[in-house]
């Protein structure tokens, strides 16, 4: 299924992603669960969040640089 | 989705060195609980307190600033102010500065901003080219480091604290506390914990970190849900630290082996413990040259003002003499 994703502030990409879960997603796009939160719609969601077709997904990253 | 391990509301948060998820508003309860478990194990503060806050516009110290304000309107004779150090780097502090500006008249926190280059009379983005020029050994973390704390002490008192809060985290002291071990500066371990500055020397404004249980994580789960979470930025020197290094190869340890952490500060704790009864802070002296608290007879500020240009030696110092 197709999701968008980007990191808060950085360019939206668009993704053909085979991961059920948010998870799963996150070890396919190589971003540490300690090091950026998932959101959708502004809303944190948890890393069992089942992924669906069409969803628009920030991840907010913990490690300030400075 | 997980479920709040309280009311059973979709959770927001998992914590799972403790296997427990949270939803928005049992988050905030239980971040709450804890901050202010920590204040009162370390006793942070007394019934009379004028507390500044030092805040760069990042998240953990708009957070601290945003807790405090809070906690203080139930303490009748708590009084809170922010105080940024505006250390002049180009691309970075004015966005957070704005942030900052912003949360600090929203919540009606009054507040003073000091700047490198009135105080110290240069920028850091002067500081790090001067000291590239000189041949100087030192990261741009190291300037920043020692003006800002020099500066944030000065400032404080200036504005008569009887605090100094900052917003370090469970992370932040864990990363230092590895740090000084690596680069094996004991001396530097004991003047790590919750509460420094606790001396004899009437130029020290104590220090406490409210947020030294705190996960940096959770910190950034309660900025997104009180809403404040700032835009992300990045200090252009940030990557050159060795911190940036250190911060990953913990957290990829986190992720394997939930409650790392934890654990590393509870040894730091045990360790600075013992270290503070053979190596503690000291008597400090007062800095012949500024008057501020120092180690030695002239501060670490001082001497890199020398080595930097940025001061000229008084006639009975020798600059030679400067430990690099």
């Amino acid at each position: 299924m197709k999701i968008r994703w980007r990191i808060l502030g950085g360019e939206w990409k668009e993704v053909e992603t085979g991961a059920k879960t948010m998870k799963e997603l996150m070890v396919e796009l190589s971003l540490s669960p300690e090091e950026y939160l998932p959101s959708i719609g502004g809303k944190l969601v948890t890393e069992d969040y089942e992924i669906r077709e069409g969803d628009e997904i920030q991840f907010v990253p913990v490690v300030s640089g400075g | 989705m997980a479920k709040c391990s309280v009311c059973g509301k979709p959770a927001v948060y998992t914590a799972k060195y403790e296997g427990k998820s949270y939803c928005a508003e049992h988050f905030l309860e239980w971040f709450d609980r804890r901050v202010r478990k920590t204040i009162r194990k370390y006793k942070m503060f007394g019934k009379k307190e004028h507390i500044v806050v030092a805040v760069s516009g990042g998240k953990d110290s708009l957070a601290a600033m945003h807790y405090m304000k809070k906690l203080s309107e139930r303490v009748p004779g708590w009084t809170v102010e922010a105080l940024l150090i505006d250390e002049g780097i180009g691309g970075y502090r004015p966005i957070t500065i704005k942030d900052f500006k912003h949360w600090a008249e929203e919540w009606d926190v009054p507040y003073r901003i000091v700047s490198f280059k009135e105080e110290i009379g240069a920028t850091l983005d002067e500081i790090v080219k001067i000291g590239y020029e000189k041949g100087l050994p030192y990261q741009p973390c190291t300037y920043c480091g020692v003006f800002r704390r020099y500066l944030l002490n000065k400032a404080a008192r200036e504005m008569g604290a009887t605090v100094l809060i900052t917003g370090h985290n469970l992370d932040d002291e864990i990363q230092t506390f590895l740090m000084n071990i690596m680069r094996h500066d004991v001396d530097r371990l004991a003047r790590l914990g919750p509460v420094t500055g606790v001396s004899e020397h009437e130029g020290f404004v104590r220090r406490v970190k409210i947020f030294y249980e705190i996960p940096e994580k959770e910190v950034v789960v309660y900025a997104m849900i009180n809403g404040f979470y700032p835009e992300f930025v990045e200090c252009p020197y940030a990557r050159l630290g060795f911190r940036w290094d250190l911060r990953h190869y913990i957290n990829k340890l986190e992720e394997r082996y939930p409650g790392t952490k934890f654990m590393i500060e509870k040894s730091l704790l045990d360790i600075m413990g013992e270290l503070k009864k053979t190596r503690g802070e000291g008597k400090p002296k007062k800095c012949k040259i500024c008057g501020e608290p120092a180690t030695g007879d002239v501060c670490r500020a001082c001497e890199l003002r020398m080595l930097l240009g940025l001061m000229e030696p008084p006639d009975w110092f020798d600059v030679s003499q400067i430990k690099i």
